[in-house]
């Protein structure tokens, strides 16, 4: 991963009607070349930084930088390097597979239709299925398979398993990873991708965006982020709760549990016991506390 | 777009095809025939001012024949509603409803693009077979026209200019339709209530106020027993006149027959034209000829052409403002 | 071709777990000198995760001198460990246990444990080298 993001978001904020805010003061910074994940309970705002980050819907306040230059929205040099699968990867559920991928090539200037079709091959799609017979999993293949042909440098899912079984969970995410993989250094591709299942997540990404009520709650690398972060137990200690790095804490008669924010890479006191967290419980414990508490970090 | 678009709409545009082909060929049977009859009984003659006595006969026993189908063309009028409530209506409606709208503007095509062409592509397609349909059914018409002029609905409503604009403002209506509600099924009854009336509504009320029409006024005794062959003018209002050149009302009208009736059970056939003349009264005709038939064609076109393309760019505007 | 396996459950970070069985891997003698690994392309389709992690873990693999790039022709396993013979294997291994067995009726969790042995562990090279 080199050093210059690919996607800087500064300030981002998007109101429907008059009073309802889906998204406010967004400060995003991704960086190129990995796979980040996007956070966040149903109605956190997720399709809407999406939306707005690849420049489906124009914010109400803030902007966008992609690829160090300003959003350049519905042009079709900014149409061409970036690709997109909404939620329930809408496909035109008369055309056959070989009509989708004729789409593709007609609607795009660049557009590996060899590739796509091998790969399509190599999950067992045949060309002369119609979209509409074909299953979710299929189908979530095919539409992540037209906008990987189009070579994007940025890729973004919205939700783009959340409907499907486990078995058709993990191909989809297989050929993800391939593709990431697959990626030259320069033309390489970043891939952000939403979810409300954590789990998958910590697999396949490398970086974390948390968002919780239209508002980022944690964004970082997940490895930094595992970091610092550590589980205190220790004798009983209510009065420790309010105090700025705590993110959660559960109390038992004689002694607590903390979820702590470590400052830099100092050690806690010798008197706490340090334990690793995982991600789940991270992420957990961030919308979960998070909402009575000002935002932290 | 051109693949996309033939490819998404290919369905629609052979069964329009499909069904000119149905009508076609019963039509072209049947003109065939009605246009060698009116070349071999003589009618044609007659209307183009040859022969002589015995033609009003000739012509009227001819419409006899033919008139009942020739007025079925009036439901021509209706026959637009078919491209607003299935080719017009779903075209943003099932985008918005399925979420391709997505898929098509995340490729390399603007989003202007995108829906400039599915509103040209499909439109002129539709027009198209408009004005394939137009030349069919006016071709079938032309020995009825010859006789009774163009004016009237059912040869006003085939010809091309007419028939195309109309068709246009159909599938536009649709297109807003489908733009508005983002549902095919609703957008399309809404299209379809939304047509009939304002057709209706153009047939009755605004197509004879085009122009100001022609007034003719006759002596109620002079056309008895005149031979005449049918007038080629289309009659917007009639009734009669006194002497001081009021136009009786429907009621006075009425008044006016209960006097001239009153205790006649036998009534002779020129009673009523007897009693005009003896009072001064006369008949009065309010009509436009034959020769306005390419006025009130374009006008209708441009009103209807002009109403289409407001509600395209209607259209246009309400798709961008949903998907940006 | 070596195949990796992934325990999502373990609290161990991928990229360790994946530098763990190579390690363990060359210590039983299932990877020898000279073997090639699988690229980071295959083990991250074949495990479904980041790539990235993937080329971390063959980026400490290399730091730990126990495999490394070789110009465009992929990872070759290096510097093996020697073949134990299994008498002594299976004795160490046997103390090791008791030993484990007795750290944690002490009381330890496992990651103490840990700790303790790489602590230790470290401690002995360090004391080794000088």
């Amino acid at each position: 991963m080199s050093g210059e993001p690919i996607l800087c978001c500064s300030g981002l904020g998007k109101r429907y009607g008059r009073r309802t805010w889906a998204l406010r003061d967004c400060d995003l910074e991704l960086p190129r070349g990995g796979i980040v994940g996007l956070v966040g309970a149903n109605g956190a705002g997720k399709s809407t930084l999406l939306h707005l980050a690849i420049g489906l819907l124009r914010p109400t306040e803030g902007s966008v930088r992609m690829f160090g230059e300003p959003l350049r929205v519905d042009q079709a040099d900014g149409l061409a390097r970036i690709g997109f699968v909404a939620q329930d990867h809408p496909l035109y559920r008369r055309f056959t597979v070989a009509d989708l991928l004729h789409f593709g090539r007609s609607t795009n200037r660049r557009f590996d239709l060899a590739g796509a079709r091998d790969r399509l091959d190599g999950i067992g799609i045949t060309l002369e299925r119609r979209a509409s017979t074909l299953s979710g999993g299929q189908q979530a293949q095919i539409a992540l398979t037209l906008a990987l042909a189009k070579r994007p440098r940025l890729l973004v899912l919205d939700e783009p398993v959340a409907s499907l079984d486990p078995l058709a969970r993990r191909d989809f995410l297989r050929t993800l990873v391939d593709a990431v993989a697959g990626s030259v250094a320069g033309d390489d591709l970043t891939v952000v991708l939403s979810s409300h299942v954590v789990a998958e997540l910590e697999r396949v990404c490398d970086h974390l965006v948390l968002l919780d009520e239209g508002r980022v709650r944690l964004a970082g690398a997940i490895d930094d982020l595992l970091a610092e972060h550590r589980v205190l137990v220790g004798p009983r200690a209510d009065d420790l709760d309010t105090m700025d790095g705590v993110i959660a804490a559960s109390h038992g008669q004689r002694h607590s549990n903390m979820l702590v924010r470590l400052p830099g890479p100092t050690s806690p006191h010798p008197r706490w016991e340090s334990h690793p967290v995982g991600l789940e419980e991270l992420v957990l414990a961030y919308l979960g506390e998070g909402r009575n508490r000002p935002c932290s970090g | 777009m051109l693949w996309l678009t033939w490819r998404q709409h290919r369905v629609e545009m052979i069964s329009a095809l499909v069904l000119l082909a149905a009508l076609a060929i019963p039509l072209v049977i049947t003109g065939l025939a009605l246009h060698a009859e009116y070349q071999s009984s003589g009618v044609a003659e007659c209307v183009a001012g040859g022969g002589g006595g015995g033609c009003a006969a000739l012509v009227d026993a001819f419409l006899e024949r033919h008139t009942e189908w020739g007025n079925r063309f009036v439901w021509v009028s209706f026959l637009p509603a078919l491209a607003g409530v299935f080719i017009g209506a779903p075209l943003f409606a099932r985008e918005f409803e399925t979420g391709t709208w997505c898929l098509a503007v995340t490729q390399g095509v603007t989003r202007t693009r995108w829906l400039t062409a599915k509103i040209t592509l499909v439109g002129g397609g539709v027009v198209g077979v408009a004005g394939l349909c137009a030349v069919l059914f006016t071709w079938w018409r032309t020995p009825l026209d010859e006789i009774g002029g163009r004016m009237r609905t059912a040869a006003f409503v085939v010809a091309a200019p007419s028939l195309m604009a109309v068709t246009l403002f159909a599938f536009a209506l649709g297109v807003l339709a489908g733009a508005l509600l983002r549902r095919t099924i609703p957008a399309m009854v809404a299209t379809l209530v939304t047509y009939v009336t304002v057709r209706i509504t153009t047939e009755e009320s605004l197509r004879p106020h085009y122009r100001t029409p022609l007034s003719r006024t006759t002596d109620p005794t002079t056309n008895a027993g005149t031979e005449q062959l049918p007038a080629t003018d289309w009659t917007v209002n009639d009734g009669w006149v006194d002497s001081t050149g009021h136009h009786l009302t429907d009621a006075e009208k009425t008044d006016l027959l209960h006097t001239i009736y009153k205790g006649r059970s036998t009534p002779p056939d020129d009673l009523v034209d007897n009693y005009l003349a003896t009072h001064g009264m006369r008949h009065y005709t309010e009509y436009h000829p034959d020769s306005s038939f390419w006025t009130f064609q374009t006008i209708e076109a441009a009103l209807f052409l002009g109403t289409a393309v407001a509600l395209f760019v209607g259209a246009a505007w309400l798709v961008r403002r949903r998907i940006t | 071709m070596f195949v990796f396996r992934l325990d999502p459950s373990s609290g161990v970070p991928t990229y360790l777990q994946l530098v763990d069985q190579v390690r363990r891997a060359t210590l039983l003698g299932y990877l020898r000198e000279g073997d090639r690994l699988p690229t980071v392309r295959e083990v991250a389709a074949a495990l479904v995760v980041n790539p990235n992690t993937v080329a971390k873990a063959y980026r400490e693999l290399d730091h730990a001198g126990l495999a490394s790039a070789r110009g465009g022709q992929g990872t070759f396993v290096t510097g093996s460990i020697g073949e134990v013979p299994t008498a002594t294997y299976a004795q160490l291994s046997r103390r090791l246990r008791e030993w484990l067995r007795a750290a944690r009726d002490a009381g330890l969790a496992p990651e103490q444990v840990h700790a303790l042995v790489t602590a230790t562990l470290d401690d002995e090279l360090r004391t080794g080298a000088a």
